[in-house]
């Protein structure tokens, strides 16, 4: 499934490439890299939400509620506004920077305050939720002192976009993403046992602190990279693994690497409908929350009638 | 296979000490608050410690690896609760890794029918006894060999009579067969049934260590326990216990 998105992506309306310059730098140029950023960001965004809700226990985690997509949206906000007079093609890669830091900061903020609150995923929550608020409320006071053009540019951005990634940017953040993605794949069998919360996780012999810690980090690099590359996309994470427990029940052995490839899929299969649909490249986030909606209530309807 | 000295937790356990030996099927009894979970929690690992050691087999607690732990000890917890709808063979297998139940748990668990129903829709004694399940058989390899420590934590808690006695007597033969087990509760005639000593808490210590509760007098019962009980002597010469409020 994934192997035939890549390749309906990546080909769609080119009618030799095997002949065409024009096609052959086309794929190597634009699509390939927008291939690579869908696959790694639907995936991240996918594995890392599963995670999360296991970890957290809490079904409706999404890398939104920990607050580390509005720690990166407000780097990136900040740097679009204060950054403007910068040449555009030094913008281009100091905005993925200065947004992966903004999750490192945000995730560091969350670890801290949670530790004051208490040392429970309980804490992790209310300290995601105070950091994302306040990391919202300031990118709206940032909007409302904008001028027209950095507002749009910041509104279009925090849409979301897989186009925005290119070989450069893609040099450095495929090979972490790959190897986060990689790592989040193994820990089924620990997140197994974390269904029942971190007591019996401890009882069956994971040592629960330094796997909660390494797990969070991790998520929160994933995520923060994720939307480095694309900006925030909104509902991928909450939907996917959400859809696939649904249908194949809870082994994160299964659910994880799943999530990662229909994640995957998702993105590719939003670019390819707003290319047939459309004709024009739209904000990912309008596509994901406006499908991604009504799936999920469906998934939840089906849910509830399963359970009746 | 178990021993314990001056375990101290502000507030909880009060400079207890014990032991536990192999083949033991120890009921630990005391009013609610006298520290049976923390106890239990303690000789588990789970709980911290202001002060105090626990053994097992001879090796400080501390010294073993988790997974070691989790290879011949298992302790179920009072409160389970899941925010995901799993089934029944789904709690079972994260577990445990088998998807079926030995005869001797399905016997005394009866847990076949439920199998495929999600945890959530079961009533609180079908979901203790998947409870229970799961913590036994995370350490069943070492059942088998008579080396598991088991320690629960009000497991009759929700149990109808049957189950109740179908578990001790399961629990009863575990410990014959060389593991030590550890439960708590709040039942004495339970108690007088199936154990074979009996560890009685006040105030986060053990007050007294008895065989059954044949030696001890009423008077000591209704003063641990706050509350009037008295008994009746049936055929085979065994105390039948009732409480009642003085």
């Amino acid at each position: 499934m994934l192997m035939c998105s890549v390749l309906l992506v990546l080909f769609d309306g080119l009618s030799a490439p095997w002949q065409n310059e024009l096609d052959q730098q086309i794929i190597i140029k634009l699509r390939l890299p927008l291939v690579i950023t869908a696959c790694l960001v639907g995936a991240a965004l996918s594995i890392s939400s599963a995670s999360l809700q296991v970890l957290l226990h809490n079904p409706l985690a999404d890398p939104g509620i920990i607050g580390i997509t509005s720690g990166a949206s407000l780097c990136a906000a900040l740097f679009l506004l204060l950054g403007g007079g910068l040449a555009p093609n030094i913008l281009q890669y100091l905005l993925p920077l200065s947004c992966f830091i903004g999750a490192i900061i945000s995730t560091i903020l969350i670890f801290s305050v949670a530790r004051r609150l208490a040392a429970n995923h309980a804490s992790v929550i209310l300290a995601g939720i105070a950091i994302s608020t306040i990391s919202g409320a300031v990118v709206a006071w940032l909007h409302f002192f904008s001028d027209a053009q950095s507002m749009r540019n910041l509104t279009f951005w925090l849409m979301g976009s897989l186009h925005q990634a290119d070989w450069p940017i893609l040099f450095f953040a495929a090979p972490l993403l790959g190897g986060l993605i990689a790592y989040l794949m193994k820990q089924g069998r620990a997140l197994n046992w974390y269904y029942f919360g971190q007591n019996s996780a401890q009882l069956a012999g994971l040592d629960v602190h330094k796997f909660q810690n390494k797990m969070l980090l991790v998520c929160a690099l994933s995520v923060g990279a994720a939307v480095s590359l694309a900006g925030s996309i909104a509902f991928v994470g909450l939907l996917v693994p959400h859809l696939l427990r649904n249908f194949f029940g809870y082994d994160n052995r299964f659910i994880l690497p799943a999530s990662a490839i229909l994640g995957a899929c998702l993105l590719l299969w939003v670019e390819l409908a707003t290319r047939w649909f459309m004709g024009i490249s739209l904000p990912v986030s309008m596509i994901t929350a406006s499908l991604g909606g009504p799936i999920f209530l469906y998934s939840v309807a089906r849910l509830g009638k399963k359970r009746h | 296979m178990v021993k314990f000295e001056k375990l101290s937790v502000t507030g909880r356990l009060n400079a207890v000490s014990g032991h536990v030996d192999k083949g033991d099927f120890i009921h630990v009894l005391g009013t609610n608050g006298a520290g049976k979970s923390s106890l239990l929690s303690a000789i588990a690992g789970l709980l911290e410690l202001d002060s105090g050691l626990v053994l097992l087999n001879g090796l400080s607690i501390v010294d073993y690896s988790l997974p070691q732990l989790a290879s011949f000890r298992c302790f179920q917890e009072q409160q389970q609760s899941s925010a995901f709808a799993l089934t029944v063979s789904e709690v079972l297998y994260f577990f445990s890794e088998c998807y079926d139940l030995p005869d001797d748990l399905e016997d005394a668990l009866e847990l076949t029918n439920l199998m495929h129903k999600p945890l959530n829709q079961l009533s609180g004694g079908e979901a203790r006894r998947v409870h229970i399940a799961r913590t036994l058989l995370q350490v069943w390899p070492a059942i088998k060999l008579g080396q598991a420590i088991i320690l629960l934590d009000e497991p009759t808690q929700g149990l109808d009579f049957k189950h109740q006695h179908l578990l001790f007597s399961l629990l009863a033969r575990l410990s014959d067969s060389g593991s030590a087990v550890v439960v708590n509760h709040h039942d004495l005639n339970l108690c007088q049934q199936y154990a074979n000593k009996i560890w009685l808490l006040q105030q986060g210590q053990i007050v007294k260590t008895m065989g059954s509760l044949q030696s001890i007098s009423n008077d000591d019962l209704s003063h641990i326990f706050s509350c009037g009980i008295r008994f009746a002597i049936d055929e085979a010469g065994n105390k039948i216990f009732q409480t009642y409020l003085e």
